[in-house]
């Protein structure tokens, strides 16, 4: 049957669901002509690099760790590099490890959350995960397994699931016993039986065809799937240093967001987990480049929707990259080692990790030990201009479609960015003339 | 904190005036498998604590049964389901808004069973999974105990800082008293393999 266009559309989402945070959707489509189409950011900035400020560096990944609830880790440990460049702190190999240790547990954690409770209902056409769990009982055993195991390495490794608190400037004020982490190894183990439980129930799942050929970022190391420091790479070519973050987010004010804009050579930038899978895909553990093969997901893939796809290989990546640094580690646990003290008290530094949906970055000036000033670019603040691309070109493309399927298509995109959208929000730059 | 509505279908049991006590004294039981408290709630909320606070008093009070379980939880995450399933009955404890005086509070027991099917078919969560959410899945995966008891503490303030407000902090001892009278009780009392 051929597709009848649609004349005029109007869409307003207020607000997204199953996403972190406030956001709407608004759509003005009339008489073939786009005339808004906005993701609209209506949460208040939170202010915490002012609450940063004047604050000890030693209290620094703490507090920067309350900004999400789902990446802690990732923002204590930018937060840490940033304060250790600055102060010329070169922490030890072991700690380096199990800081790496920590955000795969994260990791793990949060694409689970994103795959299985978040997008699987949009796939298996339920509203959420509580009928999930009455229309698909193991599936969803199967993701509070995973879950909890995630969790539990978060917690051996970092004190505690959320907000770590054995991580410092230098190193850790906690060692997990040896039996810790050869339970957790094991358990890992068990965990590939559901990791290839899951690659099967999802190359079964269609997604939207839909393609935005855009610029991808991510950082980039020699030999390893990069997650912590390296430098940024883009597909469109071109590779700085950390420290020049700036020239690569160029962010912007935009009037309906509380969220800056980002661009980089382009319109707009994506990172996250597809960027990384572009970027990086030789680095992948082996496993989890055959789990793409399974799942047909090849880089270069422009698919966003496909994001929640590549979040699946790099649970796989995640699992036995874990297994890999576990094994080293047992089972006589790690060596107890003081933390790296500062060559200085003053200096100016910048951190970059990737969270589980793309680069962050906190970058500080430290005066006295003290901080006296304090950035951070969260990744979903990147994502917001290429997700309001994707709209743009995909709203003309399913307009033969009727306004619940479109607005069905337009929330499952944003969803499938990950966004954290409290994290993103920023305080605007206020210039009084 | 609790907030809204519990579509799983609720009886409101008893309300009791935070300056009221136990009337009666109980003596400690031993050996009780099967029975869990645990708080949500952030202890630095303010009132909102209140719940991380009665644990600790139940951790030191003389007369808490043998082998009750405590857990100072904050939230409940879906993944806590997992352990749910060794216990017979539970007992939350946490802020909410029950439109009483400060330091007011209330016993409701959760009808968990029979969940309509309409009501699943229609859940939906916006952003997170609430206190709602993963009981209702808890009963659908049959992790859930059968036997649920909340205690709804009427806060004055969640203002920053780990203090609560005097009126909810005279609460505390309460209703450790009538946690304990309840888990010591045998009328009262849940025996792993007999629901309630």
């Amino acid at each position: 049957m051929k597709a009848v266009k649609t004349e005029s559309i109007q869409i307003d989402i207020q607000h997204l669901t199953r996403a972190e945070g406030h956001g709407n959707i608004v759509v003005d489509f009339d008489n073939g002509e786009l005339n808004e189409c906005a993701l609209e950011i209506v949460e208040a900035p939170r202010f915490f690099e002012a609450l940063l400020r004047g604050k000890p560096y030693q209290q620094a990944s703490h507090i920067a760790s309350r900004i999400c609830g789902i990446c802690a880790v990732t923002h204590a440990t930018a937060s840490l590099r940033a304060c250790e460049n600055a102060l010329g702190i070169v922490p030890s190999p072991q700690t380096t490890q199990l800081r790496k240790l920590n955000i795969l547990g994260e990791m793990l954690d949060s694409h689970i959350l994103h795959v299985y409770m978040l997008v699987a209902p949009d796939l298996l056409d339920v509203k959420s995960i509580v009928p999930l769990a009455s229309s698909a009982p193991e599936l969803v055993l199967r993701a509070l397994k995973m879950k909890k195991l995630a969790g539990d390495l978060c917690q051996v490794v970092g004190g505690r699931h959320t907000h770590p608190i054995s991580m410092v400037p230098g190193g850790f004020t906690h060692y997990p016993a040896g039996e810790s982490l050869s339970d957790l190894h094991d358990r890992l183990v068990d965990l590939r039986q559901e990791m290839d439980a899951t690659v099967d129930t999802f190359q079964d799942l269609r997604f939207p065809e839909f393609e935005n050929e855009t610029e991808y970022l991510a950082l980039h190391a020699k030999g390893e799937y990069c997650f912590i420091d390296g430098e940024i790479v883009s597909s469109d070519g071109g590779a700085w240093p950390i420290e020049k973050y700036q020239e690569v987010t160029n962010e912007s004010v935009v009037h309906h967001s509380t969220a800056k804009h980002s661009r980089n050579q382009r319109r707009s930038y994506m990172v996250g987990a597809l960027a990384r899978f572009n970027l990086n895909y030789t680095d992948l553990h082996p496993k989890a480049r055959s789990a793409a093969s399974a799942l047909d997901l090849k880089p270069k893939c422009v698919n966003p929707y496909l994001n929640t796809v590549a979040q699946i290989v790099e649970m796989v990546h995640c699992v036995e990259e874990a297994i890999a640094i576990l094994a080293q580690m047992t089972p006589d646990g790690n060596a107890v080692e003081l933390p790296v003290v500062p060559r200085r008290a003053s200096g100016e530094g910048v951190g970059a990790c990737e969270a589980p949906r793309g680069t962050l970055y906190h970058h500080y000036v430290i005066q006295d030990e003290a901080i006296t000033f304090a950035n951070c670019i969260t990744p979903t603040a990147q994502n917001l201009a290429n997700i309001e691309e994707d709209m743009r070109l995909l709203v003309p493309q399913f307009c033969d479609r009727d306004k619940e399927t479109l607005s069905h298509y337009l929330e499952m995109l944003v969803r499938a960015y990950d966004p954290c959208i409290s994290c993103s929000t920023h305080a605007l730059e206020v210039r009084f003339v | 904190m609790c907030r809204g509505a519990y579509p799983v279908g609720v009886i409101e049991l008893d309300s009791k005036r935070g300056q009221q006590c136990s009337s009666y004294p109980i003596q400690r039981v031993h050996n009780t498998p099967g029975n869990a408290v645990l708080s949500l709630g952030n202890p630095l909320r303010g009132d909102d604590g209140i719940g991380s606070r009665i644990i600790e008093r139940l951790k030191t009070h003389p007369l808490l049964p043998e082998n009750v379980t405590l857990m100072n939880a904050t939230t409940l995450r879906p993944e806590y389901l997992l352990g749910m399933k060794a216990y017979r009955r539970i007992m939350i404890v946490d802020a909410a808004e029950i439109g009483r005086q400060a330091g007011e509070w209330i016993r409701i027991e959760l009808k968990t069973r029979n969940i309509s099917s309409s009501l699943i078919k229609n859940f939906f969560s916006s952003h997170d999974l609430n206190l709602t959410d993963v009981i209702v899945m808890g009963c659908i995966l049959d992790l859930w105990p059968p036997s649920t008891e909340l205690y709804a503490v009427q806060p004055a303030q969640f203002d920053w800082g780990a203090n609560l407000s005097e009126r909810v902090r005279k609460a505390v001892p309460h209703i450790c008293d009538e946690i304990v009278r309840r888990l010591s009780s045998p009328s009262h009392r849940v025996v792993p393999g007999k629901p309630e």
